[in-house]
């Protein structure tokens, strides 16, 4: 006769993974704890069948293949955000009737990203940064001249004008032509 | 089906220990409150004029087929189809049904197909019959339904 244990409530859980095809046998097995001949008292008969059931309903309803299809989500939220890979429904499992999801999870993860994702996005403003203001070329951003290049043509004409204005007292027609051109890289 | 005389089992025993049986019949329009009554009067009867003592009394509403009617296919009753219903107070009711149709279930070969209609009814009866678990707790919704080999 078993007396069920009185720190139940308090007691950890253990993930005991079975294979699905023995299922039926693990699970009926447990069907003798669903009498009360199993239990020393009422009481004990009581709490034992229902967490005997509670069992039996667990090792469909959450078993291990759902813990890891729920990890198997979690990776392909974070690699399409991270890398931009694009996972999709390609068919159902004729076995499972579950969906079918390409491309399957890799064993070590890309090296390379693509848009959208959050890695390439990044790579992309650097390189605009990069190109604008230093002028750096890439395959996507090929801006020249560059800002800093642009400003020290600016800086290199400002000081032409004041060498002008200090040796002639006014400025002559090429260089108000000149000063436009800063004006207008300034704008 | 032919329903038959319901009557009270009492199981008996004596002070060495050995049990008896005794089986007292009852009006088949009776009511369970009515029967429990009757019960109880008959446990103070007993207890005034024999030394033995009532260990379990049952309830019994026998009914049988006449003429059994044929299995309507050779599935052994070992595969049987388990319906695990959540009930009030947070407990659990097991139906295990003997012999499942190989045809109700999923592709899987373990789950019980929900959405064939006849299985849909079937659980639908269970929750709406006011059925309960050994406890009296009634039957609220199915949790899982799936396939146990119980020998």
């Amino acid at each position: 006769m078993n007396t069920f244990p009185s720190d139940y409530d308090s007691a950890p859980c253990v993930l005991a993974p079975i294979n699905v095809r023995i299922v039926p046998y693990v699970a009926g097995a447990l069907a003798k704890y669903e009498k009360p001949a199993a239990w020393a008292t009422f009481d004990d008969y009581r709490a034992g069948y229902n967490a005997i059931a509670e069992v039996q309903a667990c090792m469909t309803a959450l078993c291990a293949r759902d813990l890891v299809q729920a990890q198997e989500r979690l990776y392909r939220l974070l690699d399409t955000a991270l890398l931009g890979t694009a996972y999709s429904v390609t068919g159902t499992d004729p076995d499972t009737l579950e969906p079918i999801i390409s491309p399957p999870i890799p064993d070590v993860p890309a090296t390379t990203a693509v848009l959208p994702g959050l890695v390439q996005r990044v790579a992309r403003l650097e390189a605009l940064l990069d190109n604008a203001y230093n002028g750096t070329l890439y395959l996507e951003y090929d801006q020249t001249p560059s800002l800093r290049q642009e400003l020290e043509n600016i800086r290199t004409q400002l000081a032409q004008l004041n060498t002008e204005l200090d040796t002639k007292g006014e400025l002559d027609d090429d260089m108000l032509i000149e000063l436009g051109k800063v004006v207008l890289a300034l704008a | 089906m032919i329903t038959k005389q319901p009557f009270i089992l009492f199981v008996v025993e004596d002070a060495s220990g050995s049990r008896d049986q005794m089986h007292i019949f009852v009006d088949r329009t009776a009511s369970i409150a009515d029967i429990e009554a009757a019960a109880a009067d008959f446990r103070s009867g007993f207890a005034a004029v024999s030394d033995a003592r009532i260990v379990k009394q049952q309830f019994m509403f026998p009914a049988v087929e006449v003429p059994p009617p044929e299995p309507s296919a050779a599935t052994l009753h070992a595969h049987a189809g388990v319906f695990i219903f959540r009930c009030a107070n947070d407990e659990y009711a097991v139906v295990a049904l003997p012999a499942l149709n190989p045809a109700r279930l999923m592709p899987d070969g373990l789950h019980i197909d929900q959405a064939d209609p006849d299985i849909a009814a079937f659980v639908a009866a269970c929750v709406a019959q006011g059925w309960s678990n050994p406890f009296g707790m009634d039957m609220l919704e199915l949790a899982t339904a799936y396939l146990q080999h119980r020998p």
